[in-house]
């Protein structure tokens, strides 16, 4: 496996397991309190420390084990494929966002629950660009 | 889809390895494989970079089959 399929499992791995700790315990209060549940700003706060933290220590883990690796440029198969799933990221994330707000207008959403509602898309569209990724380093570019 | 003879010829230029090739090359290692096993069809840069390596002609690594 090359080091920038390693770091796109990391990312996917990580990503998935913290903000899908904090999406199971943040939206289901915040939508039966109407986005006025206190205490959400600083656990995401906290959540975004936790997960930069975690990156950063397997990132480097991942370095540490192939050095030479990890300080070589990307070559053109690795750039083609970062930008392939970049470019689903992007689809995933202006269909999420559009969705957000169409349902923040529909029901009349607090500003917090929009606020996480559109956080959600976010966190989805980077998974879903870290999927591709994933996917086009299997089967190929 | 494009053909590739890398393997073969890797082998008959004293047993090159995808890391040397590679290295000679300017990519990674799994870019050589990938091509090899025909789940990357590289750039022409890369194809004719490929070529010199195994001192061959282009057309003697890649063919196109339609």
């Amino acid at each position: 496996m090359s080091f920038r399929e390693k770091i796109s499992w990391i990312s996917l791995v990580t990503m998935t397991g913290v903000y899908g700790w904090y999406i199971w315990r943040v939206m289901p209060p915040l939508a039966a309190a109407h986005g006025a549940a206190a205490g959400s700003t600083s656990l995401l706060v906290g959540t975004i420390v936790v997960l930069v933290v975690l990156q950063i220590v397997l990132n480097v883990a991942a370095a540490i084990q192939s050095p030479q690796d990890a300080r070589a440029p990307e070559d053109e198969r690795e750039r083609l494929i970062r930008l392939k799933g970049s470019g689903t990221g992007f689809v995933v994330l202006v269909i999420g966002a559009i969705a957000a707000c169409v349902a923040g207008i529909y029901f009349h959403m607090e500003s917090v629950l929009l606020g996480n509602a559109i956080f959600l898309a976010v966190v989805v569209a980077h998974i879903a660009k870290y999927l591709t990724e994933i996917v086009y380093y299997r089967r190929g570019a | 889809m494009i053909a590739n003879n890398i393997r073969r010829l890797r082998f008959d230029r004293g047993e090159m390895t995808q890391a040397e090739l590679a290295e000679k090359v300017g990519v990674t290692r799994q870019t050589i494989n990938a091509i090899e096993q025909n789940k990357y069809s590289p750039t022409l840069e890369t194809a004719f970079k490929i070529a010199l390596a195994l001192e061959v002609e282009i057309g003697e690594v890649f063919s196109y089959r339609a």
